[in-house]
């Protein structure tokens, strides 16, 4: 009796808030496209957040947030509601970030070397006076694959499960790439390692 | 060993993220607590946390992400971002496809909207017509010039007229102009003289001629709209009139009727002719030519002369209540202006070609579906009456009408009488001073030696009035006249026959005188 109550709990619908994320993306797939710039406003900010982060760079993040947003656009009205709306949102947002860190790094071969020797992490000693440049430019040397999950965990606050939905991994992985990253970024900043830590 | 360790500083970094289940967080305490170096690390991974943490501030917010956005979005349309420079070019050639496979299957679209124009035009048009013989002031005379000359007066004051016509092909056509048509010549009069008919005889022309003015009410219809709207059986009418009225002169006197009408023409016994009239006056054509200022069409309409006519009397009734009168619709058209811009044009149906100058509008119709007018040889006719409605003046012994009034004879040249009129001093006949003058000249002339002389021809007397037949013929129509000239005549015959026999006398003696001398 009491497995028949539970399936039939079960088997109630779930109640949506008028305004969750599922809410307003429901009513766009019913033809009302307004919601879709509540979701805009709604996620602007940690979607852009998320593409500072990535690349380190701000004057990519408008035009990589502007593709994110209309990536979803496209795309809302195939949305299966399998996962989070925020999921789905900021897995498209690290693949658009690994996108265009594809195309710079293919397009820095054909970069002089001189000038890609430049490259952030080269900092100079006016800059390592500022503790959070040394940090950040510390984080930027780590590997892509390590420096996302350590940012979107330490800065963003995600948890290790949103992250290895967002970067497509498991939670394992995660765990472990967290750790490397730290692992690595305690390696760089040894030498200032009585200043710093 | 090694590996342990790493495990370890891996669980430790996950218990600072909160990532551990309570059991290991648990199990993790307790090692941290029981070893120092395991400590150490664990204080080192909390400073690095933090130092991540605060390395970096949040970007700054973009006030016009959201607009650039939405921008972006409505003008891309999801799908075809791509191809948006070329989307003006690419929507052209697909609206221009999409017209093209409509029209396909609905080729009847454009002709529909064509024609629903012009019927809008066409109804506009049709508004308030009124039969040209109501409105303008069309007489007897009119009527007969129609059927011999092909022309009624559209406005007789600004010498407009509505002329019919057969191109050189044989193709009909009407045209709209100004003509000084000379308004004294009186053709329906001198007609009347030329077939010397009786008074019997000219009520019933007359009722020939204003029965067919009736029945023309509704073959030329006009509107203040200016628009003049011709049945297309107008043609056929014309015809009949005129076929009508020389079958009614010839039946009335052949003898006249022959003088201007080749013998080969006889209408009284063509029965095929008579058939033919008679259809056309009973035919319910209803297709008319109209002739606006922006177009020239053919449109079928219904015009219920009868129920106009019906209508026009209630109004008329109305207004005699208020001490009004029924104003009528006066048709001017100017051909520089109103119809400047049909010039040169085919109009609707591509059917009239239309011709425009200064002083005339013309409008060939080549495939005027007229009802038959099925006479055997009509074409002959035609030309015979032609020749007869140009050569029966001719033949015509025209008395212009003529009265006395304040010591004038007048003598008006036609029916209206604000035409033209000649006025002479009134003179009287004396009877007694003529037979003095008579006898005075015959005194004179028994004193003169007859041998010498013409013989006495008492035709002088007659030649003393020019054309005085004519006057008989006038004077026959007033009785008193009449009889005073009877009179006359009896004097004149008689004093022409003492003349004769005076004469006969006055010779007998002069023999008998000349016999006395010689004996």
């Amino acid at each position: 009796m009491s497995s028949k109550k539970e399936k039939e709990a079960l088997a109630q619908p779930q109640i949506w808030k008028l305004d969750d994320d599922f809410s307003l993306v429901k009513r766009f797939i019913d033809g009302d496209e307004s919601t879709f710039r509540l979701l805009v406003q709604r996620h602007q900010e940690k979607v852009r957040n998320i593409i500072y982060l990535t690349l380190g760079l701000s004057e990519a993040v408008d035009d990589i947030g502007q593709e994110v947003f209309i990536t979803v656009y496209r795309n809302l009205k195939h949305f299966r509601f399998e996962s989070q709306f925020t999921t789905w949102l900021y897995r498209i947002t690290v693949n658009k970030c690994k996108d265009y860190l594809r195309k710079k790094n293919v397009r820095k071969i054909f970069v002089p070397l001189k000038e890609a020797d430049n490259k952030p992490g080269n900092y100079s000693s006016t800059e390592e006076k500022d503790i959070s440049n040394i940090v950040t430019n510390a984080i930027k040397k780590l590997p892509y694959k390590l420096r996302v999950p350590l940012l979107l965990k330490d800065i963003e606050g995600f948890s290790y499960q949103e992250i290895s939905e967002t970067m497509n991994c498991e939670i394992g992985t995660v765990k472990s790439r967290i750790f490397r990253a730290r692992t690595g970024l305690k390696k760089i900043l040894e030498p200032l390692a009585s200043e710093l830590i | 060993m090694m590996k342990k360790f790493t495990k370890e500083h891996e669980l430790l970094s996950a218990y600072i993220d909160g990532e551990l289940s309570p059991a290991e967080r648990e199990e993790l305490e307790q090692r941290i607590q029981s070893s120092l170096g395991l400590r150490k690390q664990f204080e080192d991974l909390q400073k690095l946390k933090k130092l991540t943490s605060a390395s970096y501030k949040k970007i700054p917010e973009s006030p016009y992400f959201e607009t650039r956005l939405f921008a972006e979005i409505d003008s891309q349309s999801p799908g075809y971002i791509k191809f948006s420079k070329w989307s003006p070019a690419i929507g052209l050639a697909l609206l221009t496809v999409a017209i093209m496979v409509f029209l396909n299957f609905n080729p009847d679209i454009i002709k529909n909207l064509v024609e629903e124009q012009k019927s809008n035009i066409a109804g506009f048009y049709k508004e308030n017509l009124q039969p040209l013989l109501f409105t303008s002031d069309i007489n007897n005379e009119d009527i007969f010039n129609f059927a011999m000359y092909k022309q009624l007066p559209l406005d007789k004051q600004n010498n407009q007229y509505l002329q019919l016509g057969y191109d050189q092909q044989g193709n009909e056509y009407v045209e709209i102009k100004n003509m000084d048509i000379n308004k004294n010549e009186d053709n329906f009069e001198k007609f009347v003289m030329a077939l010397e008919l009786n008074q019997i005889q000219r009520k019933q022309i007359d009722s020939i001629i204003e029965r067919y003015a009736e029945e023309l009410g509704n073959q030329v219809l006009v509107n203040d709209n200016k628009t003049v709207a011709i049945n297309s059986n107008l043609w056929n009418y014309q015809k009949a009139i005129q076929s009508d009225l020389f079958a009614f002169a010839e039946n009335s006197n052949r003898n006249e009727f022959r003088k201007f009408v080749p013998s080969s023409v006889s209408l009284v016994r063509n029965p095929q002719m008579v058939e033919a009239v008679k259809n056309i006056r009973t035919s319910k054509n209803k297709n008319y030519i109209f002739l606006t200022p922006d177009s020239i069409f053919s449109e079928p309409l219904e015009f219920d002369l009868e129920k106009f006519k019906s209508e026009l009397k209630k109004l008329e009734k109305n207004l005699e209540r208020q001490n009004s009168k029924l104003q009528k619709v006066q048709v001017r058209l100017n051909y520089d202006s109103t119809w400047k811009d049909l010039n040169g044009k085919h109009s609707w149906h591509s059917n009239y070609n239309i011709y425009v100058d200064s002083n005339i509008c013309r409008v060939n119709i080549p495939h005027l579906n007229l009802p038959d007018f099925q006479i055997p040889d009509f074409d002959s006719l035609v030309g015979a009456f032609d020749s007869v409605a140009s050569n029966f003046k001719f033949y015509s012994k025209y008395i212009p009408k003529i009265e006395y009034f304040d010591n004038k004879l007048n003598f008006h040249f036609n029916n209206d009488s604000s035409n033209s009129h000649i006025g002479i001093q009134s003179f009287s006949i004396d009877m007694d001073s003529i037979m003095q003058a008579q006898s005075e000249l015959m005194d004179s002339l028994s004193r003169l030696n007859w041998n010498y002389h013409y013989p006495f021809n008492d035709s002088l007397v007659m030649k003393g009035f020019p054309n005085f037949k004519n006057f008989f013929k006038y004077f026959g129509e007033e009785n008193d006249m009449k009889e005073q000239m009877e009179e006359l005549k009896k004097e004149l015959q008689n004093f022409r026959e003492e003349m004769k026999d005076w004469r006969e006398e006055l010779k007998q003696k002069n023999d008998s005188k000349q016999k006395k001398l010689y004996d």
